[in-house]
């Protein structure tokens, strides 16, 4: 096929090259290919880099978590933050299309949070997380973001976090991480949620495992439910490890703007 | 459906080229989705023609090309001066 045009011909007898001149309409018309070579992805990762460079000069880490909607996790993280933030100061950052009923589920716990409401948009990016950087206190250590329910959209955009969690509660099944690969395989710690519901589900926990690990061999996937309190420890342990948190633990009063009272 | 938001990033970062390169309108752009982009191909030639809407790309031709991987690449663009 001509690579001009798309004719049959395979070099175009008329217009050889990539350069062609058509008359039209008594105007000279010239068509010219411009070569690009640069990711789609670009414009969002600009900003998550700029986001990335601000979090490393703020020495504060930064989490992004996703999962379905449902899944569990404002009822998962607001427990584990309610608890963390006794040793370190913290906020989040929690988007849904609309409302202000996660923001306020942290508030009761004591956790700082700032909904952001994407309307149309079923992620969030990085610009987004920029923007609402500002309203922040100074000298936090941890920004946990509750990305907007949905297991695929979010997955594609980074946000400039350190660490990505996939979340999946045990009432979703045991196939979709198969379905969704994305998400769990591009995930630094996997948690399956309300655990609880093993028995009664009767869910099939080495199969979800064996799914899970034909994507990710290597994540910590850690068994939680907020009901027993099984995995709650693990998990924050595991953020310490991963995110070198207590390196840089609270100091009573000193950060203390972090806290809603 | 985020290919919408992917879709106007491409029409933005073409329109620059185009005024860059001062070329008067868009007749082909060249991307490529990867199986594991993130990226769905219908959804994204859905998207598209909306972004392109009212711009110097609203006449021009998408070809994607689908490989394996993670790719969500801009390759070329085929402008025209008049």
């Amino acid at each position: 096929m001509c690579k001009d045009c798309g004719c049959s011909t395979a070099t175009h007898p008329l217009f050889p090259g990539s350069q062609q001149k058509l008359k039209i309409s008594g105007t000279i018309k010239s068509t010219r290919k411009i070569s690009i070579e640069e990711s789609l992805f670009q414009k969002n990762q600009n900003n998550a880099s700029e986001n990335r460079q601000f979090f490393a000069t703020e020495k504060l880490k930064v989490i992004n978590v996703m999962s379905s909607p449902g899944s569990g996790k404002t009822t998962l993280l607001s427990k584990l933050l309610g608890e963390m933030k006794e040793h370190y100061s913290l906020a989040v950052l929690v988007g849904d299309q609309e409302t202000t009923i996660d923001a306020d589920r942290y508030a009761k716990q004591g956790v700082l949070a700032k909904q952001i409401n994407t309307h149309a948009a079923c992620h969030l990016d990085a610009k987004r997380i920029r923007e609402n950087l500002v309203d922040l206190p100074n000298h936090l250590q941890l920004l946990v973001i509750e990305n907007v329910g949905n297991l695929v959209c979010p997955a594609v955009f980074d946000l400039g976090e350190e660490l990505k969690i996939a979340l999946l509660s045990t009432p979703e099944g045991e196939e979709k991480p198969l379905k969704y690969p994305v998400l769990f395989h591009d995930a630094d710690v996997i948690v399956l949620s309300k655990c609880d519901l093993i028995e009664v589900l009767n869910y099939d926990l080495d199969l979800v495992t064996k799914n899970i690990r034909s994507l990710n061999p290597s994540a910590p996937l850690i068994l939680c439910s907020t009901k027993s309190g099984l995995g709650i420890s693990e998990l924050k342990e595991t953020l310490e490890k991963s995110l070198s948190l207590k390196e840089n633990a609270y100091v009573p009063g000193h950060t203390s703007n972090a806290h809603i009272n | 459906m985020h290919e919408l938001t992917l879709a106007i990033d491409l029409v933005d970062r073409a329109t620059e080229i185009l005024k860059q390169e001062g070329a008067t309108e868009a007749t082909s752009l060249s991307i490529t989705i990867g199986k594991l982009s993130g990226v769905d191909r219908s959804c994204f030639e859905f998207a598209f023609p909306e972004a392109a809407k009212g711009t110097k790309l609203e006449k021009a031709h998408l070809i994607i090309t689908e490989t394996d991987d993670h790719t969500f690449q801009f390759h070329s663009l085929e402008v025209t001066n008049v």
